[in-house]
């Protein structure tokens, strides 16, 4: 230390920099990028990736055993150490080789095998020790059917049929027979006859297909044509096999229109709420209280909001209208359940609260000078706030619908209590009257997420269709966020020195 | 308003004239504009503020008093006839009329308005009438002084009349009236139907059993047949199992029995006489006999044989002679004893398994409040844990065993209390005393809910002891609902604290380093993009947490430990690499400094993978999982990792006090690079004594016999707190990040330029300067990051497991308060207890944000107003 006189300028200094506590804190703030960054890219990856056509392989296995079909993932593991043991005996030494390679880990791949109605099963684990040597081959006749029921079909086409004839035998011709007739009215009456890798032959009607390719032979513009059709059904179609396969077009379509009610609900409310509090409320205690309730009212859980919703709204206010005017259907509830109103009035109290700080935030940006100017010139209070304070205001009160919207789309939570379901059957607005159907239950991007990855029978066949649902939500909520940000940004940028 | 002017300018000694009063259209926009403002911003208000009074209003049934009152005082259904008393009683659905089985054999139908008797019919065989089984859903059995017994199945019949089947004064009633009428009660519905209620006797032919008179019996019917259990007066124990064998010519039915006989003095009782209470389960398997001086024996059927599995004392700590037994009843499910004896004193019994796994003893699982005298009477309602208690004096106590709550006392004035019933629906008590009968009108709805049932240990029936449990129904009917807030609770607060442990330091490090080291610029760009991921949606989070963190933390989770601890040290090591480098080269480089820190963080992931299979074959004998579930291994490796993050705390400490002193203390002639040689050698050396001490600490606990295994370590579950720490992570890092990013920068710039002018280094700056006026800054985001966690429901319903246990494992699942209400919720019956306790549930929930919020609100203001002074 300086006081024993011997110190070094140098040895202070270089404490004195803090270089590794540095450090350290750029590593809080590069982790924090590097979590977004993967986060994103890794729902983007598996978003987009997962409606390119894959190939098809074909595996024969030690045991005599083929398999075809599209290589989904793959991973390593651990064994257990009787799997090894049960093994013959040139498996056994190829699986330990193997184990002695990757320090006693195994690698195998989930093929999707489909042909769920002769198999049972979709999907299977391939060891890479039990595959035979030489034994994977991509045929290049192999064809992905996809199906409305059943799930996909994997095999080689063995012959058309028409009726009860046997047309052709050919697989390119066969092919050309199903290009030509695949949208016949009488679609039904041709069938592709076809030869599963394990040697099983089945015929699939014409009208069963959704959609077929040759995996193996497409071009790289057919497979973009493939992959944009794809997304296209994904966007526009009803869902099929319990959500696992076909689009989610009445989820879509139930998030915007919830979400849509929700922000019509909650914007002149909110807009209102806190022109009262800064414009018309004295200011004082009580106003502050009021304003550090509403600020904190933001913070509370968003399943609470739920929760209200189903007790106050479905169970208070919908089982009152049942008594009142469906008193005939009872004790079948109408408006005595979830539907969609009464998920968009729970998010919109959900949201209120952000739309209330965020309006303050812009009304209070407002320099007073601007409105005692006004007042000076002898308009009104109202001619005030419509000509003077709204207009400057309107952008910061727009983040804060934008914000509340993007909030209001990615909400899940709530929504399980009050409507959101797996499939409803009918859209909530239609052309039958009075067209809007505010009682009806809907579908959700969020909720289809929860109920896909969590609720699915076949959960290994839904992943793809959740990965690409998740990056479809995560796009509009994106999108809503940043467009409010970079309002934000402007705005900040245009009245500097006004900040909250 | 030029307009205005042009429009409303006239006659003036200039030619103009201006109106000071504005239009009237004006004036009236600008009165409704206030109004309408007005209304919809308080009503705006309002309804969110309706939010937290709503969740009150439906949870505090809950809360609100329990309570018993005298309906009506009946004459005795004995009264003018003998002297017989009731022996058994029960009362319909809907309250309106009620049998009771008299000593004489009589049993006698009685309407409950005025207490008429509808009906009479006798059970008399060839011999007195002796003893007989309870009231309840498993039939009667009526064991009679010539060593018969009879089954009986006492019943009322429910059947809708025609308006063509009743005379006019019965078509007169309007609805929710009744009265008596032929030997039944008639009711016109709400609906307006007419629903006639009779009473029904179905007895089977008698069983002989024994030559002498039966004391005690009882019975209940399993899938086969009866099975019966009886003392007689000789002291013989009697277990018979009857057959029902229908004659297909007759139609008559058959009892066939078969069974063992022991004597009661093998169980240690002489006379039957002194036997309090005898009591079959449900299985018929499990027989407790009670003696009047408070001894149990409990007997388990095997085999066709009688086995003594264990006695228990029921007056323990009594001095013999002084208390006896004299009331014993069954709780719903007919599992657990009440036992009442001659001080007033109820006790709660049931039997616990033993170390075999089969019933061994009775255990003492609740003591109920005493009563004024000696109990006379117990009944357990059929669908509750609800207890009715009747005692010498008349008075009758009703409880809730497992709150262990009285709902309500009250005389019910007909003297000593024979029998007691509750009524199906739990609205109405029966008793039925000495001189009278009374009916007591009960309301409880919710009585199986206290602030102990919530918050304390309940011993529920069949546990091994006291105990918090959530597990809120069964499919069994008498099944008892375990609603303890605890493990939700706890669960909460398990995700919390794992996920800010992960989120905490990392949030408001990076907030420090954006707001103190990057350029204003760089600041800008950077924000938003942390912001970006505030909003991305709990379901995706959940999602991916669920289905791509979960299963591989679990396939690489050395790995992923081994990250946590190497990538932090690898940072700073190459922090004290980089000063080695020239000053000047530094300064230039230092807006790379982040690229490094990525760069040395890639490499702390790149060592972890490598070293981790190692780690596991050194410290984990191998496997991480048997390690985990103990198999394996001693505890010692668990504490190192444990306690790694202590012990560098530790020696961070001393290197503050002690080694920046030695460091101080080198000599003039040293160069920046020695220097800077000699920081990276105490570096060094610092990570040898944190591992060293670690190793020790972690050794000496273990030798104590002490291992982190089964408490904050444990048995690996996939979906586990480790993976919700981390899922969480991306929800509050940003939240966190954002405020205390804006309390560092709202720091003045002037401080900064003073300190910095003054010649310290951004770093001491940081520290000393900004940091400490924003303190209070910094403790409101932390406050509003464990607001979120604690409320966040998508990730821990989707990554957590959902399981309602209570442990500190990080590597276990666990069930929040938010994530229980998404699961029950749905599924809860409308006002029902369960709906009522989730709804106080989300008023816990809401409670527990709202303070926290508002604490950190205050904060911020605080730190608001010191912040402007400065």
């Amino acid at each position: 230390m300086a006081a024993s006189g011997r110190s070094s300028v140098r040895a202070i200094s270089l404490l004195a920099q803090g270089e590794p506590m540095v450090w350290l804190s750029a590593f809080g703030l590069v982790m924090g990028l590097v979590m977004v960054t993967s986060l994103v890219v890794l729902v983007f990856w598996q978003g987009l990736t997962t409606f390119w056509p894959a190939p098809v392989v074909e595996i024969t296995t030690r045991d005599g055993a083929v398999v075809m079909g599209e290589v989904t993932r793959s991973e390593t593991f651990r064994p257990e150490p009787s799997l090894v043991a049960g093994l013959d005996a040139e498996a056994q030494e190829a699986a330990r080789a193997e184990m002695a390679r990757r320090d006693g880990r195994l690698h195998r791949r989930l093929v999707r095998t489909g042909n769920f109605e002769l198999t049972g099963e979709h999907f299977r684990w391939v060891e890479d020790f039990g595959v035979s040597p030489e034994g994977e081959t991509r045929p290049a006749w192999a064809i992905v059917y996809e199906r409305r029921a059943w799930g996909r079909f994997y095999g080689t086409p063995a012959g058309f049929v028409a009726g009860d004839s046997l047309i052709a035998t050919d697989p390119q011709e066969i092919w050309n027979l199903y290009r030509r007739h695949r949208h016949d009215d009488d679609a039904g009456e041709f069938a592709i006859r076809t030869a599963t890798a394990a040697g099983q032959v089945k015929d699939i009607a014409l009208n069963d297909i959704v959609r077929a390719y040759p995996a193996n032979r497409l071009s790289l513009a057919e497979k973009a044509g493939l992959y944009l059709g794809r997304w296209w059904e994904f966007l526009t179609a009803e869902p099929r096999e319990a959500n696992s396969e076909g689009g989610v077009f009445p989820a879509i379509f139930g998030t915007v229109l919830m979400t849509l009610g929700m922000t019509i609900l909650v914007v002149p409310f909110g807009v209102m709420s806190a022109l009262y509090l800064r414009e018309y409320a004295k200011q004082g205690w009580l106003t502050s209280v009021v304003r550090i309730s509403i600020n904190n009212l933001a913070g509370v859980p968003s399943i609470v909001f739920g929760v209200f919703g189903l007790g106050f709204f479905s169970y208070f206010l919908g089982g009152g209208i049942d008594a009142l005017f469906f008193a005939d259907k009872l004790p079948n509830p109408t408006f005595g359940t979830g539907g969609i109103m009464w998920a968009s009035l729970t998010l919109a109290l959900l949201t209120l609260p952000v739309v209330i700080v965020a309006t303050e935030e812009a009304l209070s940006a407002v320099p007073d000078s601007m409105r005692e100017g006004s007042f000076a010139c002898g308009a009104t209070r109202w001619q005030t706030i419509r000509r003077v304070v709204l207009p400057r205001s309107l952008p910061g009160i727009m983040t804060g619908a934008i914000l509340a919207m993007a909030r209001g789309a990615g909400e899940v939570a709530p929504l399980m209590l009050v409507g959101a379901v797996k499939l409803a059957p009918d859209l909530p607005l239609d052309l039958h009257f009075p067209f809007l159907h505010p009682e009806r239950s809907f579908m959700h991007l969020g909720f289809h997420i929860y109920d896909l990855g969590f609720q699915s029978q076949n959960s290994e066949a839904a992943k793809p269709m959740v990965f690409t649902t998740t990056l479809l939500l995560m796009g509009i909520v994106l999108f809503l966020n940043a467009a409010a940000i970079m309002l934000r940004t402007r705005l900040a940028r245009k009245y500097t020195g006004s900040r909250f | 308003m030029s307009d205005q002017q042009t429009d409303e300018s006239r006659q003036s000694y200039t030619g103009m004239k201006f109106s000071r009063k504005p239009a009237m259209r004006v004036l009236l926009a600008d009165r409704w504009a206030g109004r309408i403002i007005t209304a919809s911003g308080i009503g705006g208000i309002l309804a969110v503020s309706l939010v937290g009074l709503f969740l009150l209003w439906v949870a505090l049934p809950l809360l609100l008093p329990t309570h018993v009152e005298r309906q009506a005082v009946l004459p005795a259904p004995s009264a003018g006839t003998s002297e017989a008393h009731v022996l058994a009683q029960a009362l319909d659905g809907y309250g309106s009329m009620a049998w009771s089985l008299m000593s004489d054999g009589r049993v006698v139908v009685q309407e409950m308005a005025a207490g008429r008797i509808l009906e009479e019919v006798s059970v008399v065989g060839q011999a007195p009438l002796t003893s007989n089984s309870s009231a309840g859903n498993k039939g009667v059995a009526l064991g009679f002084a010539d060593g018969t017994v009879v089954l009986a199945d006492f019943a009322f019949k429910l059947e809708f009349l025609t308006e063509a089947d009743v005379p006019d004064e019965i078509k007169a009633l309007a609805p929710g009236q009744s009265r008596p009428w032929r030997q039944g009660v008639i009711a016109r519905t709400p609906e307006g139907q007419l629903r006639r209620q009779r009473f029904a006797l179905e007895a089977q032919e008698p069983v002989a059993i024994s030559d002498t008179a039966v004391v005690k019996v009882d019975v209940t019917s399993t899938g086969s047949g009866y099975v019966l259990a009886a003392v007689d007066a000789s002291g013989t124990f009697l277990y018979r199992k009857l057959k029902v064998r229908t004659n297909m010519l007759t139609g008559q039915k058959h009892l066939s029995s078969k069974g063992s006989s022991a004597q009661l003095g093998e169980f240690g009782l002489k006379d039957p006489g002194a036997l309090a209470g005898l009591k079959l389960n449900d299985t018929g398997r499990e027989i407790v006999l009670v003696s009047r001086s408070g001894r149990a024996i409990l007997l388990v059927e095997y085999d066709g044989e009688m086995l003594l599995q264990g006695t228990s004392s029921l007056l323990e700590g009594e001095a013999v002679g002084e208390a006896r037994v004299t009331a014993v009843g069954y709780l719903a499910g007919n599992v657990s004893l009440a036992v009442g004896d001659s001080k007033g004193r109820i006790a709660i019994w049931f039997p616990v398994a033993g170390t075999d796994g089969k019933p061994s003893r009775l255990v003492r699982a609740h003591v109920l409040e005493p009563g004024p005298a000696a109990v006379t009477a117990l009944a357990g309602s059929g669908r509750s844990r609800m207890l009715a208690a009747g005692f010498a004096d008349g008075t009758v106590k009703v409880y809730n065993v497992t709150a262990e709550r009285v709902l309500g006392v009250t005389d019910s004035g007909g003297g000593s209390v024979a029998d007691l019933a509750v009524a199906p629906r739990e609205d109405r008590i029966l008793v039925g005393g000495e001189t009278a009968v009374a009916l007591l009108a009960l309301e409880a709805p919710y009585g199986e809910v206290s602030l102990h049932t919530l918050l304390g240990k309940v011993w529920y029936e069949g546990y091994a002891g006291p105990t918090y449990v959530w597990q809120s129904s069964s499919a069994s009917d008498s099944f008892e609902p375990k609603m303890s807030l605890v493990p939700l609770i706890s669960g909460t607060l398990k995700a919390t604290f794992y996920s800010l442990l992960f989120g905490l330091p990392l949030a408001i490090l990076a907030a420090l380093y954006t707001s103190e080291f990057l350029p204003r610029e760089q600041r800008g760009r950077i924000k938003p993009v942390i912001e970006i991921m505030a909003s991305l949606p709990s379901v995706v989070l959940g999602f991916l947490a669920a289905l791509v963190i979960a299963p591989l933390v679990e396939q690489v989770a050395v790995q992923v430990i081994a990250v946590l601890v190497l990538t932090p040290a690898c940072v700073l090591l190459s922090a004290h690499l980089w000063q080695l480098l020239p000053r000047e080269t530094a300064a230039r480089l230092e807006q790379w400094r982040p690229v490094a820190v990525l760069l040395s963080m890639a490499l702390g992931c790149a060592v972890s993978w490598q070293l981790g299979p190692i780690f596991e074959r050194t410290l984990f004998g191998g496997d991480l999982k048997s390690w985990l579930d103990g198999q394996i291994g001693s505890g010692t490796p668990g504490w190192v990792v444990l306690l790694l993050p202590l012990a560098g705390m530790a020696v961070g400490w001393l290197n503050l006090v002690y080694g920046d002193g030695l460091i101080r203390g080198v000599g003039s002639a040293w160069t920046h690079r020695s220097v800077a040689l000699l920081d990276l050698g105490r570096f060094l050396v610092s990570a040898l004594a944190t591992v060293a001490l670690a190793l020790f600490v972690g050794w000496l606990l273990d030798s104590v016999g002490w291992d982190p295994r089964g408490s904050v370590l444990g048995t690996y579950v996939q979906r586990n707190a480790l993976v919700v720490g981390i899922a969480m992570g991306f929800a509050i890092i940003p939240l966190i990040y954002s405020i205390s990013e804006d309390a560092l920068v709202s720091v003045p710039d002037h401080l900064r330029a003073a300190s910095m002018g003054a010649g310290a280094t951004p770093w001491q700056t940081a520290v000393r300067v900004v940091i400490p006026p924003a303190m209070s800054g910094l403790f409101s985001a932390a406050m509003i990051g464990i607001g979120r966690a604690v409320g966040e429901t998508m990730i821990v319903l989707m990554a957590a497991g959902n399981t309602p246990i209570m442990d500190l494992n990080i590597f276990n699942g666990f069930r929040t308060l938010s994530a229980n209400l998404a699961v029950e919720l749905p599924e809860a019956v409308k006002d029902s207890t369960h709906y009522r306790v989730l709804f106080l549930a989300a008023l816990t929930l809401f409670a527990m944000t709202f303070v926290l919020n508002t604490a950190a609100e205050g904060v911020r203001l605080h730190f608001r107003s010191k912040t402007k002074r400065l």
